[in-house]
């Protein structure tokens, strides 16, 4: 694959990045099976909660996508974080929801 | 006469202004990144196939990176990126992610979001761009930086 490199970025600045994708592989690795069952869950019921401390994660299926929100103040207000595209079909998104979660979690966790 | 003339004008540029909104190219505000004389702006790349990604996960995934800056003491920034597909009547949003820096930030810090990316379905050749956009708080008034768009549309090997 082709290296790209944006010129406003420092070689920490990717090491940080390398360090952020190599935790979400990790969480994946760590918790495979959860998100494998969480994702049927979402799919099943179109939206999902769970907790890390005190925050709430809120994920909510739409036709083609995943949006996660994050509640600090115990669910009174939820702020939407990231959303992305899974496409149709039901089984695209059980293929991609456990790297969705696992991204999310990763970026709850590292703010701690 | 003359109002009937500054009526044509205001249509013709709004027709222009509207054409420029749905039009696959077009710019939501600057490209590449405001000019760094003001206080706060924005630096967006090119949308690019990750080696990060690949790497760590096997994954094949269009990233977009952005960060912005801020020459006074500023605080709970908010930096989103959007990632785009071209599509052949309207660009599709494939991929948003908001990164939060909250608390205080001395001038000049970078608040960098590296993490916004959209994971293949298939290669495809497909046309992406990224669009970012921040929102901070600078002496308890809240600032928002136009939305800047990448300097290239970049066709990827990457489809949905």
């Amino acid at each position: 694959m082709e290296s790209y490199r944006d010129e406003f970025l420092t070689p920490e600045d990717l090491e940080e990045e390398r360090a952020y994708f190599s935790f979400v592989g990790e969480l994946l690795n760590r918790h495979d099976s959860r998100y494998e069952l969480e994702a049927k869950e979402l799919v099943k019921q179109g939206r999902r909660f769970s907790r890390i401390n005190e925050s709430i994660l809120q994920f909510k299926l739409d036709r083609i996508g995943c949006a996660f929100s994050l509640s600090e103040d115990q669910g009174e207000t939820f702020q939407e974080l990231s959303w992305t595209r899974l496409g149709w079909r039901k089984a695209s998104k059980l293929e991609y929801l456990p790297f969705f979660f696992a991204d999310c979690e990763a970026k709850v966790l590292l703010a701690k | 006469m003359k109002n009937s003339r500054k009526r044509i004008k205001l249509i013709l540029i709004a027709i222009l202004a509207s054409a420029q909104l749905i039009t696959p190219t077009s710019n939501a505000g600057g490209v590449g990144g405001t000019p760094p004389q003001t206080a706060c702006y924005i630096e967006i790349g090119n949308a690019h196939l990750s080696t990060s990604l690949n790497k760590n996960q096997g994954l094949t995934a269009v990233k977009v990176n952005a960060i912005s800056y801020c020459n006074f003491t500023h605080s709970n920034v908010e930096l989103t990126v959007k990632i785009y597909k071209v599509g052949r009547f309207t660009n599709y949003l494939v991929a948003n992610k908001t990164v939060k820096s909250g608390g205080l930030s001395a001038p000049g810090m970078r608040i960098k979001n590296q993490v916004t990316h959209f994971v293949c379905k298939n290669f495809k050749k497909s046309r992406f761009f990224g669009v970012a956009s921040s929102i901070a708080t600078i002496n308890s008034k809240q600032m928002f930086a136009p939305p800047t768009r990448s300097e290239k549309i970049k066709t990827l090997n990457c489809g949905n």
